[in-house]
């Protein structure tokens, strides 16, 4: 009899003691799900803003949302409406929505050349008070700097083609500006023969005329005199002429040379910013950053930390030889 | 049990909680760790392209940025590594005095660092021919070098086997390189290999065995090559030079002698061009 009733009060106390386990266990799970959730901003009050755009291209669910580089809120839903235009729902946090004008403008940016888009309140006029609840506001997309750049290979497209056609024809041997130089090459000449030919008339008449008329053969060697200086004008200009006409397919090839590089690096980029590249790049970077901030903050979080060893500097390896190689003196890496 | 099962669900639980907070915030002084392995990061990066200059300038704001918050291995490791790139580039005065500031103190670094402070000691002073200085800093080296800690056992030995070489005892020379290249092979340090058969090649000119010497030094040079050192590479081809000059090849030594300039120049390395020149003057 004693022996029943003692098991008895023991399997009261197991049971008791495995309620209290159970309640404690529960209420611990509870209270660290509670202090997660409040980590995460479930109990923070969001107002919901509304806008219209023409596509949903660069935004998606959860993306983020900024005021004056601020994290306020995130993208909570998009949607397709009736006339293929995208409805976007924005949770921004309720502490924000009076610094945010009624007559804001939303924007899609891109935070750095390769990183994610983000959207952004831009300030309104501020006479019309801050942002309501379920508010619509309007929505612009900045220009990217893909279509920037697009926009200036094409300004720059034409000007190189007409280059190239104008080098073409420079450098093209039966072109009319060479035939022209090689024509005031000879009339150069001639002109030069002539005048020797002309200054030994000259002399010739001077010596005829020398007893008669006096004031003729002053004139006559004054233009002598000219007809000298411009002999020496003509060789001056022959001189440079030939200069410029051997000069020429040397210049008009490296311009051609130096364009021909150009239009190929203008179609590489035209290339890598029309395909596929961009948003991989994109992609690739954001991704490359979101692993770097995980791995970061991993290491740095318990119980990650203890097992990581901190950072150290290499020393690298002594050499016999005087010299010094890039090799650490542990053999690796850290 | 039941107090082991209670424990064990409070750990659970706060190990949620923990793992599911904000990691804590970075202190300054992580932040200042974080700089300086960078820093020594790029300062690696740049000697692994031959960019010497830069990674000068990168250890010496690492070594900076160390000494602010006195962290005694830092300064040892960049003073090290600084001293090296100096050594490299041809200035000894500026290795020397980087390496005061290890050796003046020893006892606030770690031996393995003192170790090769000392070591780098004896390669600067073997390079000016101060052989007694150079056998001093040796002796504190091998003194000071215990391994597993200790990992320049190799380079001591190819630098105890110049030291002899230098002091004209070939044969002692060559029997310290066996050594050094059983090491280096067993340890698979190519530097190290080719740094003991460029020893050795000298050593066997200086004994008369030209074209050993001539086969030891090309194998030297292979090596280097293969590890674009062209500071190694400089000093491959002007031990050629001398070897060629040694029996009475002109045309072999000039040639040597000339590729080994110009590597120099190409590498900035003043010091081995004025000795390449210098070969060069004594074959014209």
């Amino acid at each position: 009899m004693k022996l029943g009733s003692e098991m008895r009060k023991r399997v009261r106390d197991i049971t008791l003691a495995s309620r209290m386990f159970l309640v404690l266990g529960v209420v611990s799970l509870v209270a660290a799900v509670v202090l997660l959730a409040h980590h995460q901003g479930a109990f923070t009050k969001r107002i919901h803003i509304y806008f219209v755009a023409e596509t949903a291209n660069g935004m998606n669910k959860g993306m983020a949302v900024k005021l004056v580089g601020f994290k306020v809120g995130a993208v909570e839903g998009i949607t397709i409406e009736n006339d293929l235009r995208v409805m976007v729902a924005l949770a921004v946090d309720a502490e924000y929505a009076p610094m945010i004008d009624a007559d804001a403008t939303v924007r899609l940016v891109r935070e750095a050349i390769i990183g994610s888009n983000v959207l952004e309140f831009r300030r309104g006029s501020g006479t019309r008070g801050p942002v309501q609840d379920k508010a619509i506001l309007l929505y612009e997309r900045e220009p990217s700097v893909e279509s920037a750049m697009m926009a200036l290979l094409d300004q720059v497209s034409p000007i190189v083609g007409d280059i190239r056609q104008i080098t073409a024809y420079l450098s093209a041997p039966d072109s009319d500006l060479r035939q022209a130089i090689r024509s005031v090459n000879r009339t150069a000449g001639a002109l030069a023969e002539a005048s020797d030919e002309v200054r030994k008339l000259i002399v010739t008449a001077a010596g005829l005329i020398e007893k008669g008329e006096t004031r003729v053969s002053s004139v006559l060697s004054s233009a002598d005199r000219l007809l000298q200086g411009a002999n020496a004008s003509l060789g001056v200009l022959d001189g440079s002429l030939r200069k410029v006409d051997a000069a020429l397919p040397g210049i008009t090839s490296r311009m051609d040379q130096t364009l021909e590089n150009i239009r190929a690096a203008s179609e590489a980029v035209r290339g890598m910013v029309s395909g596929e590249l961009t948003g991989v790049v994109g992609e690739a970077g954001a991704l490359v950053s979101d692993t770097s901030e995980v791995v970061h903050g991993a290491k740095r979080s318990w119980p990650v930390s203890n097992f990581v060893q901190p950072p150290r500097e290499s020393l690298l390896r002594l050499d016999g030889g005087g010299g010094v190689t890039a090799v650490p003196a542990d053999g690796g890496r850290r | 049990m039941r107090l082991a099962c209670v424990a064990l669900l409070l750990c659970l639980a706060h190990g949620l909680a923990a793992c599911g907070s904000a990691p804590p915030e970075q202190s300054d002084a992580d932040t200042r760790r974080e700089r300086l392995v960078d820093l020594n990061d790029r300062a690696q990066r740049a000697v692994g392209r031959g960019n010497l200059r830069r990674a000068a300038t990168l250890y010496r704001e690492a070594l900076r940025i160390a000494e602010s918050f006195e962290d005694f291995h830092s300064i040892g490791v960049n003073v090290l590594n600084l001293a090296a790139v100096h050594q490299a580039l041809g200035e000894p005065d500026v290795a020397h005095r980087a390496l005061e500031r290890v050796l003046a103190s020893p006892a606030r670094f770690e031996g393995p660092l003192v170790a090769q402070a000392a070591g780098l000691k004896a390669s600067l002073s073997l390079q000016a021919r101060e052989l007694s200085a150079a056998e001093d800093w040796l002796n504190r080296a091998e003194d000071g070098c215990r391994p597993p800690a200790c990992r320049i056992r190799t380079a001591l030995l190819v630098l105890r086997a110049q030291l002899a070489l230098e002091r004209g005892a070939a044969g002692e020379a060559r029997s310290q390189t066996a050594r050094a290249l059983a090491a280096s092979r067993a340890e698979n340090n190519r530097e190290e290999e080719a740094n003991a058969l460029r020893v050795d090649g000298r050593a066997a000119a200086a004994q008369g065995g030209h074209a050993e010497a001539v086969a030891l030094l090309n194998q030297a040079l292979a090596i280097d090559k293969q590890l674009a050192l062209p500071y190694k590479i400089g000093l491959d081809l002007m031990a050629l030079a001398e070897t060629e000059l040694m029996r009475g090849e002109q045309q072999a030594a000039r040639d040597y002698a000339q590729r080994a300039l110009d590597v120099s120049r190409a590498a900035g390395n003043r010091q081995q061009q004025q000795a390449a020149a210098r070969i060069l003057e004594r074959v014209r």
